[in-house]
């Protein structure tokens, strides 16, 4: 039998120090067993009492603060009742029903949340990014505009999420000044809702217009940033944009700035415009065709049917349903109903669009 | 030859010993990090209102696109359990992939679809797209038609169409809990650098289902689905967990996986041809990023839970595992240059030689193992008491990994609330090892032989639906 005898390995008795090696692995197992579940179910009996004070502090409180906001009682009393280790628990109970509640009414809870608002500043600081975001929202909101300087610096948060609680503070029709800030910071925010970022903007009034324009003409910041500058500015209404636009058309490769170049004309455009929009009747691309159907349509004017009627001979049945669409919406369903009678390749398409009710001229 | 014989079993003792030796301190140490973890989370988790906090505050837009292929029998449900996802901006796209059966119809008869346009954003090779459709009824629901091409082309065409920066990809046959995707949307808003993050799958077997929801968790009554609760336990729980405790997260499971969609693209989408897919797509995005130098993480979060519907006979788990098998070998085998290079940190160093050493080749060691072990003792050159003893040893850490699960489980979302469950589930972690560990090191050495003769096999899944008694 070689050296490397196998048996050797088995061969032990209950004195060898393998065998008693084994034996306390297979006890420091066991106890490492009971230990595993004794401390989840312990830390699962803490979660849970600590969900059950919490429930007892908002039963306490609750009474107390419709008292304070009826104005029968003084908010001190509420102040007082709030140990210390729920200081930021209370907060955010506050926060809860200001997000409720509007102008002066909002005042008491205000007020309430004052005494405690420098601690959860200070938190700001070390806490994790979900707690930084919380504290942000409710310094906003029940500490705006005493804590604007942590708003502003929070944009700069290394989390999109904290940095997108202050980009949504700071975007206040009361405070327009921050506008030029936010179209700074915006590059940052690409992966949010590009449409609900234009709303914000919009949000914030007429006196972003000025500084949307310039985001917009300046062939020097990202595509999309210029596209939200253009939602937000049709969102506004702002006529001046429309000339912006149509250069934007003229130059813009990027399909995002393109459409949405194209739906600000469609909003606030005039007839000098629709030549930078049928040009992109020619684009190679179905989805800009598209687009420009569209834009053309809410244009308007006696100019656009010519250019619709050419989109419903459109390779893309897409565009020319939206062409259809939109000659019936300016009142040219004559054209369509004869159309629709013709040996036009597309006749189904255009009788569906004149029995579609729900397109009214 | 007898020589050769005793000498191949004693260098065999040595490799088998050091394989368990280096596979169970491997889970143990994961089990003790997971451990650290999930408490640091669960402790974060009820200090703040995070749905709320997302909710208000906005997230990025989600796509989910849901590969689907002949899923009549769940198509429905498992969309109206997407459509009641809490989430602040999403739309879901279902591809349905050529299927044979009514999937299409099902979906266009209970969402009213009508032709729409959607054009894609990407341009990844797959199979012809025959036309898109969006639902009257629920304005965020789309589904694309396309021909057959397997799941990997499927999910390529939703990626080709997805206009969102985030993308989610779900199983069909899965159901999402309502705060699902708030939840592993997280790392996307804690931190910028975040390319994909995955969330916890969970057997829906057994458990109560309304509208497309879990109502009640129940371990299920079929045997075989019941040790597939633990052993994902096991896995998500101790092993993931813990894996991204170490930021070495090597897989985030295509079942329910968020990934940044731009970087997706620039990898090249899903590779067609791999039967994993889903760790493929993991590792290639580590490869990239290193390679080039991108800053990124790739994050697990344990508490978004997909439900999912697990094999309930041993030739379909067979099937399953063979393909698992066979997928991982296929990823391990593009991508072995990362093994052991440090270039690419301590994924080539620690997470790659794990998968490459314990889970691919572990099968074929384990097996062996099985069968040396039985012959010493039928030839009677084994100390017995030592021999059971190393037996017993090996169960019990097998079943303290288990009951680690089990705590980790009680410790974060104490789904199964029903004490007998929960007592099933510490039986189930002595029994698993009793029978069914050895079942699937079978099942996984099947594998790694189809895999090596050239078997492709997908191996399909038999769906029983979810709503039942």
């Amino acid at each position: 039998m070689p050296s490397l005898d196998p048996t050797a390995f088995f061969d032990v008795s209950f004195d060898d120090p393998v065998f008693r090696l084994a034996l306390f692995m297979l006890e420091a197992l066991i106890v490492l067993a009971f230990v595993f579940t004794a401390v989840a179910v312990g830390l699962r009996v803490a979660n849970d009492r600590r969900a059950a004070r919490r429930k007892r502090l908002d039963a306490l409180w609750r009474p107390l603060l419709l008292e304070a906001l009826a104005g029968d009682r003084p908010v001190a009393d509420l102040c007082a009742r709030v140990p210390r280790r729920s200081r930021f628990y209370f907060c955010a109970f506050l926060y809860r029903f200001a997000r409720k509640v509007r102008g002066p009414e909002r005042e008491p809870l205000r007020a309430a949340a004052r005494p405690f608002l420098p601690e959860l500043r200070e938190g700001l600081r070390k806490a994790a990014p979900e707690a930084r975001a919380r504290r942000l929202q409710i310094l906003g909101l029940l500490g705006f505009p005493d804590y604007v300087e942590d708003l502003v610096s929070a944009l700069d948060d290394p989390s999109p999420l904290v940095a997108m609680v202050a980009f949504r503070n700071l975007a206040r029709r009361e405070h327009p000044a921050f506008a030029p800030l936010l179209l700074e910071k915006l590059p940052r925010f690409e992966d949010f809702n590009h449409d609900s970022l234009a709303a914000l903007l919009a949000g914030v009034g007429f006196e972003a217009a000025a500084p949307l324009r310039r985001a917009l003409a300046d062939a020097g910041r990202p595509a999309w940033v210029r596209a939200v500058a253009a939602k937000a500015l049709g969102r506004l209404g702002d006529v001046a944009a429309a000339d912006l636009a149509a250069d934007v058309l003229g130059a813009c490769e990027d399909p995002e700035l393109t459409f949405a170049a194209l739906e600000l004309i469609g909003r606030v455009g005039e007839e000098r415009h629709r030549a930078a929009v049928e040009a992109r009747l020619r684009s190679a691309g179905e989805e800009e065709r598209l687009h420009a159907v569209r834009a053309l349509g809410a244009l308007g004017g006696a100019g656009v049917r010519a250019a619709l009627r050419r989109a419903l001979d459109d390779p893309s049945p897409w565009v020319a349903l939206a062409a259809a669409e939109r000659l019936k919406q300016i009142g040219a369903a004559d054209l369509l109903r004869a159309l629709a009678a013709s040996t036009h390749p597309r006749t189904a398409l255009f009788e569906q669009v004149l029995t579609d009710n729900s397109l009214a001229a | 030859m007898n020589t050769v014989f005793w000498t191949f079993l004693a260098v065999f003792h040595a490799v088998v010993f050091t394989y368990f030796v280096v596979l169970n301190t491997y889970y143990l140490v994961m089990s003790i990090f997971a451990f650290r973890a999930l408490r640091r989370y669960t402790r974060r988790l009820t200090s703040i209102d995070v749905d709320d906090l997302v909710a208000s505050a906005g997230a990025p837009p989600v796509t989910l696109i849901v590969p689907a292929y002949n899923e009549a029998e769940t198509i429905v449900a498992s969309t109206r359990s997407l459509l009641t996802l809490r989430y602040p901006d999403y739309e879901i796209l279902i591809v349905n992939d050529g299927s044979k059966d009514d999937t299409l119809e099902a979906l266009r008869e209970a969402y009213d679809l009508i032709p729409a346009p959607r054009f894609p954003l990407a341009h990844l090779a797959t199979a012809p797209v025959r036309g898109a459709y969006h639902s009257r009824t629920h304005p965020n629901l789309w589904v694309l038609d396309k021909e057959n091409g397997k799941r990997a082309d499927a999910i390529n065409a939703g990626i080709n169409h997805c206009r969102t920066p985030l993308l989610c990809i779900v199983d069909a046959d899965g159901l999402l809990e309502p705060d699902a995707l708030i939840r592993v949307a997280r790392p996307f808003l804690e931190d910028a650098r975040t390319v994909a993050s995955g969330g916890i799958i969970r057997i829906v077997n057994g458990c109560r289902v309304e509208d497309g929801l879990v109502r009640e968790a129940r371990l299920p009554r079929n045997p075989i689905a019941r040790f597939q609760v633990l052993e994902y336990l096991r896995s998500f729980l101790a092993g993931r967990v813990g894996w991204d405790a170490l930021k070495i997260m090597f897989l985030v499971s295509g079942a329910f996986g968020l990934f940044r969609r731009s970087l997706v693209v620039e990898v090249g989408g899903l590779a067609p041809d791999s039967l994993g897919e889903d760790l493929e797509l993991t590792v290639r995005l580590h490869r990239h990023c290193r390679e080039r130098g991108i800053p990124y993480e790739i994050h697990f979060v344990p508490d978004p839970v997909a439900w999912t519907e697990a094999p309930e006979t041993l030739k379909v788990l067979g099937r399953q595992r063979d393909r698992w098998q066979r997928g991982l070998i296929d990823t391990m085998i593009r991508h072995v240059r990362m093994l052991f290079n440090p270039r690419y940190g301590r994924i080539g160093l620690v997470a790659y030689p794990y998968f490459f050493f314990l889970e691919m080749i572990g099968p074929i060691i384990e097996f062996t193992g099985y069968l040396v072990f039985l012959t010493v003792l039928a030839l009677g050159v084994a100390s017995l008491p030592f021999a059971l003893l190393f037996l017993f040893v090996a169960v019990m850490l097998g079943s303290v990994l288990s009951i680690a699960a089990v705590g980790l489980e009680e410790l974060t979302f104490r789904r199964y609330t029903r004490t007998r469950d929960l007592l099933r589930l510490f039986r189930l972690a002595f029994a698993e090892n009793l029978g069914y560990r050895q079942i699937l090191t079978y099942y996984r050495l099947r594998g790694t032989i189809s895999y090596f003769r050239g078997l492709d096999g997908w191996g399909d899944m038999e769906r029983k639906g979810f709503e039942e008694p």
